[in-house]
């Protein structure tokens, strides 16, 4: 965990999405991901991860982004997806009310499925949209204050904010995870299987 | 503190197209349940999220056809699936009380035992306890927990017992625990009980301790370990599923032989440095197990044996009755003495070849454990894909009926469709359900379902059960061991055998240092008595403390299918299939993945050249 080293990064973030559907989660990935931004309202299809490495104090930090896959949509999220998270962007819609109130709920199954003390960050998203506008930006810090965590407005359209709200998150984990090097020994790494061909010694956790 | 899959699921989730608030919200849409999927007809439907109903889904999607995946439970994998412990005393307790419910019903005969004997623990929520001094244990045989309920009594006294820490996790509260508890000691008196005897403020303490780490355990209803070499990890490798994932190799495999548990070797190193057994009884089992790995480029060897048991076949190629024990219990890990006997020679060596092709790979043994667990994981996973690719997922669905069309003339058109108790209805041109789903079918569709008797005891234990005996693997592994345990027939008295599974902290099955013991004794002869003693058998070498005790009755549903051979179920003309109940008493996972192949072939049959999961770029691949 955060330690995977190799040639081109330092560091192995793996954050995840999460928020209502039509929140523009996967805008928000794409645009943080490719820069690139499709305005027509699309489900998330084929989208599993993103990966975009950063620099931060000097460091190469891979962060491994992971979408809903859509499975937020009737709340059938797979406990599996929280694994290993270690910071997470609750997103709601600031034209969207509903998508805010729910932040309450998606807290609480993180509470639930995230390992404990994962980093969050609230997003806002679509503050472009004034005229649509309901949640103001003073909402969303209160809800934000009462977790006590950060808390963000963007724009994945208007490229507002994403990539503040990422490196915000990932600078937090670094902290947490990194600089302080965590006290509790981290389980060394298990055997993953992908579709290299796996050499007879390969991937063993004993190295 | 309510369950929050349950919570989460019934909160109504807005139709992004209509989620805005300056829109009215349409007049039709059902404020809870969830809105209907949009659209509302599939190619296919599938219902259960068992292992091989995902893999099936994953692989329709991937073929190009749009799924819709439905549970009526609130999690995932069905009987694979893995809880925390307050979750699974939950959803045992509510099975003892609801024995109508197609998938709670397949479960009953629960019975929850606490160790109450360290009423001086006082750990803080946040650490595991420190384990206690090993106390005496009980000669019963019957009943692990009985010293505990001996010293418990004996501590009846006591003015108070420690109280309870203050500090709690938040997601956790102490209201909800206590409530939880009483429930269990009031509600359930007639089909399970949570203490042998009477509730004690100790044993309540002990659980409240325990369920205050509830998070910590990944406690699976069906263990299971995966070959390492084999149909299904080729699977996981070559569909992209395997990065989902996480694996550790099995530790060690035990056979428990004249009254003790003995490391059953793994290689030709092991063989030749296992002091018990002899040089000439070493020759033999190499000789064999060199032949068993390629026995089909010598077919003579074995030609008078076909079709008969392989027992009287390794009984001629003069293993001892220790040796058969270990080839038959610990390597094919099959201890059901039916099983066992209606083992032909042919199906006995293509198990040992497989576990001898598994060797080698990773680690000592030829298995790899899942972290969080096997069944669970790995249906995920493929629900996962399947969703990547465009599948639609609804849990916790209401079903009230499967209605299938069936119009005789023009090729006979099926149409299946599914409706909610709420009225919400999705069409589909296939269907393939587990046996949880068999009974909303027409009669006229239904197969038969018999069930079978699987008996299970999962087990939180304080330390490593084969720690005092092995101190050496235990130094270079400060966890306690993966292992499996194999109880042949005649070990146990109701002749059937138990298989053990131990988990640790390593896989994230519980707090480090405690380990959890699952055992499964499957067959009409069984009961609970055996898993216990079995149990017991286990942990007495190292002293261990059994901290908490479930065992339960699980009914495995077998669907009478056309040929003896074959586990699916199809009817409709080849629209309707009814997949096995994945949670027996078999160790591994390799029928799932060849059942979701058969039915993907079938269901395909026509369509041009439909590869079964082809492989997915992977995006760590993809970066600028």
């Amino acid at each position: 965990m955060a330690t995977s080293k190799s040639a081109s990064y330092d560091y192995l973030i793996k954050l995840l999405l999460i928020g209502d559907s039509g929140v523009g989660k996967s805008c928000l990935l794409l645009r943080f991901s490719d820069d690139s931004f499709t305005p027509s309202f699309i489900t998330t299809i084929g989208i599993d991860f993103k990966i975009r490495t950063i620099e931060l104090d000097g460091k190469r930090i891979k962060l491994q982004i992971w979408d809903t896959a859509g499975q937020e949509r009737f709340r059938t999220i797979t406990t599996a997806y929280y694994r290993g998270a270690m910071g997470i962007l609750l997103t709601y819609d600031v034209t969207d009310e509903r998508s805010f109130n729910n932040i309450r709920n998606w807290i609480r199954n993180i509470e639930q499925h995230a390992s404990e003390g994962v980093n969050k960050i609230l997003v806002g998203n679509k503050c472009d949209m004034l005229e649509k506008k309901v949640i103001s930006k003073e909402q969303g810090q209160a809800l934000a204050d009462e977790y006590a965590i950060k808390f963000l407005e963007t724009s994945a359209k208007s490229n507002i904010g994403v990539e503040e709200a990422f490196f915000t998150l990932a600078r937090d984990i670094k902290k947490r995870l990194i600089d302080t090097q965590s006290e509790k020994p981290e389980k060394a790494a298990g055997v993953t299987l992908n579709q290299e061909p796996v050499s007879k010694q390969g991937g063993c956790c004993g190295k | 503190m309510s369950n929050p899959a349950a919570a989460d699921a019934a909160e109504p989730t807005p139709d992004p197209s209509s989620s805005t608030p300056s829109s009215p919200p349409p007049a039709l849409q059902p404020q809870s349940p969830p809105p209907p999927a949009d659209p509302t007809h599939f190619d296919a439907i599938v219902l259960g999220t068992g292992l091989t109903n995902s893999i099936t889904a994953a692989a329709l999607v991937r073929a190009g056809k749009s799924v819709l995946h439905i549970d009526r439970n609130e999690f995932y994998a069905e009987h694979l699936a893995s809880f925390d412990l307050v979750t699974l005393l939950r959803i045992l307790g509510d099975a003892a009380k609801d024995s109508d419910d197609p998938f709670l019903g397949c479960y009953d005969e629960f019975e929850v035992a606490v160790n109450a004997s360290d009423g001086s623990t006082s750990t803080t929520s946040s650490e595991p306890p420190a384990p206690p001094a090993p106390p005496a244990l009980s000669t019963d045989a019957d009943n692990p927990l009985a010293e505990a309920h001996a010293v418990d009594n004996s501590e009846k006294s006591a003015l108070h017992p420690t109280p309870a820490p203050a500090q709690q996790p938040p997601s956790t509260p102490p209201a909800d625990l206590e409530a939880l508890i009483t429930a269990y000691t009031t509600d359930y008196p007639s089909t399970a009980t949570l203490f042998s005897h009477q509730p004690t403020p100790h044993s309540r303490h002990a659980l409240l301790t325990l369920l205050r780490t509830s998070r910590q355990y990944n406690l699976e209803l069906s263990p299971r370990i995966i070959y390492s070499r084999g149909a299904l990890v080729d699977l996981l490798a070559n569909s992209g599923v395997g990065r989902y994932l996480e694996f550790r190799p099995l530790d060690r495999i035990h056979l428990f032989w004249d009254g003790r548990t003995e490391q059953v070797p793994g290689s030709k190193e092991d063989v030749f440095g296992n002091g018990s057994v002899s040089l000439v009884e070493k020759r033999r089992l190499m000789k064999f197990l060199t032949f068993a790995v390629g026995f089909e480029e010598t077919p003579e060897v074995f030609e008078d044996y076909k079709g008969k048991p392989y027992a009287e076949f390794l009984q001629a190629q003069k293993l001892s009755p220790r040796l058969i024990a270990f080839v038959l219990n610990a390597t094919a890990l099959i201890v059901e003495q039916h099983a066992l006997s209606t083992l032909t020679t042919e199906q006995g060596l293509l198990l040992t070849q497989r576990h001898l092709r598994s060797l080698g790979r990773w680690g000592k043994t030829a298995f790899l454990v899942a972290l969080y667990g096997a069944g669970s994981e790995l249906s995920q996973a493929f629900c996962r894909l399947c969703a990547v690719y465009g599948g639609t997922y609804i849990l916790n669905f209401p079903l009230a009926e499967i209605i299938t069309t069936l119009s005789a003339d023009d090729g006979g058109d099926v149409v299946v469709a599914i409706t909610a108790k709420d009225g919400t209805r999705y069409t589909a041109d296939r269907l393939v359900a587990s046996p949880a789903y068999v009974q909303f079918l027409a009669p006229e569709l239904r197969p038969k379902l018999t069930s079978k008797s699987v008996y299970r005891c999962v087990a939180i234990v304080d330390r490593d059960v084969h720690g005092s005996s092995n101190a050496a693997a235990a130094a270079d592994h400060n966890q306690p061991a993966l292992t499996v345990t194999a109880f042949p027939p005649e070990a146990v008295r109701n002749g059937q055998g138990v298989t053990a599974i131990q988990q640790s902290w390593d896989v994230s099955a519980c707090p480090k240092t405690q380990a959890v013991i699952h055992l499964s004794a499957s067959g009409d002869g069984s009961s609970h008595a055996d898993v216990r003693s079995a149990l017991q058998a286990l942990v007495k070498p190292s002293g261990a403390t059994v901290l908490l005790a479930a065992t339960y009755r699980r009914h495995q549903q077998r669907v009478e299918t056309a040929h003896a051979e074959e586990d699916v179920w199809w009817t409709a003309g080849d629209r309707i299939a009814v997949t096995r109940d994945e949670g027996g008493s078999g160790l591994d996972l390799e029928a799932c993945g060849d059942e979701a192949r058969s039915v993907f072939t079938r269901m395909m049959a026509g369509a041009e050249e439909a590869e079964f999961l082809p492989g997915v770029a992977d995006p760590a691949d993809e970066e600028d």
